[in-house]
């Protein structure tokens, strides 16, 4: 729960020097390469980027320790149970069967499964990255500027400011009311049993949301009276013009993206690259 | 007044200056915010007067939009329930998400689940899983057809309401998980057929309880809160 979640600061890097429009562009549009392609080649090379670009923002490891622990065990389970429910979805994929290893029943090693897991687990790595340096180097007050700029109407960007602007207020509330409880004995610790610690958290969360409630009205009332909503458009403060950086960013993002594409197109003429044929 | 607020604030009592102008000003801010009280009802009315529509969009469905995202961003990280099964845990947001669907209509339940999950799966893995993201969405904004009907706001919450809402809700989780969920991760991370639709129907049933159970219990808690209609009759 102490965890700082959005630990933005400001670094004199090129990628932090991007504007918040260049970074979400360049973040959609590598994250959709890599979803879209199963080409190991493609991916690497996505993935060695990711990694060069990571360390250009100068992000700590002590930063994201957390979040990669998280990941490291999200993918192994999801490879391990991958595995115990489909050890011939690559033979299925490929077309062809290298067995290697028989374990036992029907669970047998094949090539073709170590080549699409292999795949995937490359796919999942070098995205991660990238959500980090989008995190990590987003002022969120620009955010939603950006998204506004992307096409997204103003009535749709603005809650997602404002989700970002609310949310460390929210722990907070959450955190005093645990408190509270706590102090008039309610036992959130190991110590009590599963049943009612569960219960106990309704008793933490039933406050939260009927304080956020009373919230919601003061800030819509606030905002109305400002006369929020009656324009089309709105301006924002934090946004910023695109530079000649930024120009060279999207042009890059966009090249790995055609080239993605291009290669599953034209040269594997699928989303999958098949060395087996 | 302003000058006088500000300067309550400084610790150093010594650098205050005392201003005697707030007197003067102090009628002048009594009418501004009586009158800024008055708006407020106005507006207030004006809103209770009005026809629900599903997919009207006003201040105060993006402002409940933004604090149940951030609200259910929260209950998704840290209040949840692990299950045996790898991969799926008994997440209580849903039990918020289908709260606040029933409150403020299916945009803002589709977007607080939208928001929500796509910023706590980048907060903890990184990137969002847009296949699970999008289903919450279509999940809650499903939640928000029992929104027209509902008179949760003069504090009506009765038996059948909760049966229509409960139905919705069952409706929703399974058109979310067992169809939507499933087909989007064969279709963009092509995984094995069998594990994404043993994974949703899992997901189907632990979120249909957490949004039975504990959104019902919000419901209900909720309308005790609101005065109900015709509750103030006149003395004679």
């Amino acid at each position: 729960m102490r965890t700082k979640l959005f630990s933005y600061n400001y670094l004199d890097t090129p990628i932090h020097k991007l504007s918040g429009l260049t970074k979400i562009l360049s973040f959609l549009l590598l994250t959709f390469a890599v979803m879209f392609s199963y080409d190991i080649r493609c991916i690497t090379g996505i993935m060695i980027f990711a990694f060069i670009i990571f360390k250009m923002a100068k992000i700590q490891w002590s930063q994201v320790k957390l979040m990669v622990v998280y990941v490291i065990v999200f993918v192994l389970t999801n490879a391990i149970i991958t595995y115990l429910f489909a050890p011939e979805h690559g033979v299925e994929l490929y077309g062809t069967r290298h067995e290697l290893i028989k374990i036992f029943g029907r669970y047998t090693m094949t090539l073709e499964q170590l080549f699409y897991q292999g795949t995937k687990l490359v796919k999942y790595a070098s995205v991660i990255p990238f959500g980090i340096i989008f995190l990590m180097t987003t002022n969120p007050s620009e955010f939603a500027a950006s998204l506004n700029k992307v096409g997204v109407h103003y009535k749709l960007a603005y809650p997602v400011s404002l989700t970002l602007r609310y949310f460390p207020d929210i722990q907070r509330n959450y955190q005093d009311i645990s408190l509270a409880q706590q102090a008039r004995g309610l036992e959130m610790s190991n110590k009590a049993s599963l049943k009612s610690r569960f219960k106990n958290a309704l008793m933490i969360i039933i406050p939260l949301i009927f304080s956020t409630i009373d919230r919601i009205d003061v800030i819509s009332n606030a905002m109305d009276l400002r006369g929020f909503g009656k324009g089309k458009k709105r301006t924002w403060y934090s946004g910023k013009k695109l530079a000649k950086i930024d120009y060279i960013a999207l042009g890059l993002s966009l090249l790995i993206f055609m080239i993605t594409i291009y290669v599953s197109i034209f040269i594997n003429h699928s989303r999958f690259y098949n060395p087996f044929i | 007044m302003v000058c006088y607020l500000s300067n309550s604030n400084i610790n150093d009592k010594k650098n205050v200056v005392i201003d005697y102008n707030h007197y003067f000003d102090y009628t002048y801010m009594v009418v501004e915010v009586e009158e800024l009280v008055f708006e407020t009802i106005i507006i207030n009315t004006q809103r209770r007067k009005r026809m629900k529509k599903y997919f009207e969009v006003n201040t105060k469905t993006i402002v409940a939009t933004a604090l149940g995202a951030a609200l259910f961003t929260l209950l998704f990280m840290f209040v949840k329930v692990p299950s045996p099964i790898p991969e799926t845990s008994f997440q209580t947001a849903y039990g918020l998400s289908a709260f606040f669907a029933m409150l403020f209509g299916p945009i803002a339940g589709g977007l607080i689940a939208f928001i929500g999950h796509g910023l706590s799966d980048a907060l903890q893995y990184g990137s969002p899983w847009w296949s699970w993201v999008i289903a919450s969405g279509v999940a809650s904004f499903i939640f928000g057809f029992a929104f027209k009907t509902s008179k949760i706001e003069d504090g009506e919450f009765v038996l059948k309401d909760i049966i229509r809402f409960n139905i919705i809700q069952v409706v929703g989780n399974l058109v979310a998980w067992v169809v939507v969920a499933p087909v989007l991760d064969i279709l963009i991370y092509a995984e094995p057929v069998n594990l994404v639709f043993t994974q949703g129907i899992i997901a189907a049933v632990m979120n249909i309880i957490s949004a039975g159970v504990i959104g019902t219990l919000l419901l209900i808690a909720y309308s005790k809160t609101r005065v109900k209609k015709g509750s103030l009759n006149k003395n004679d």
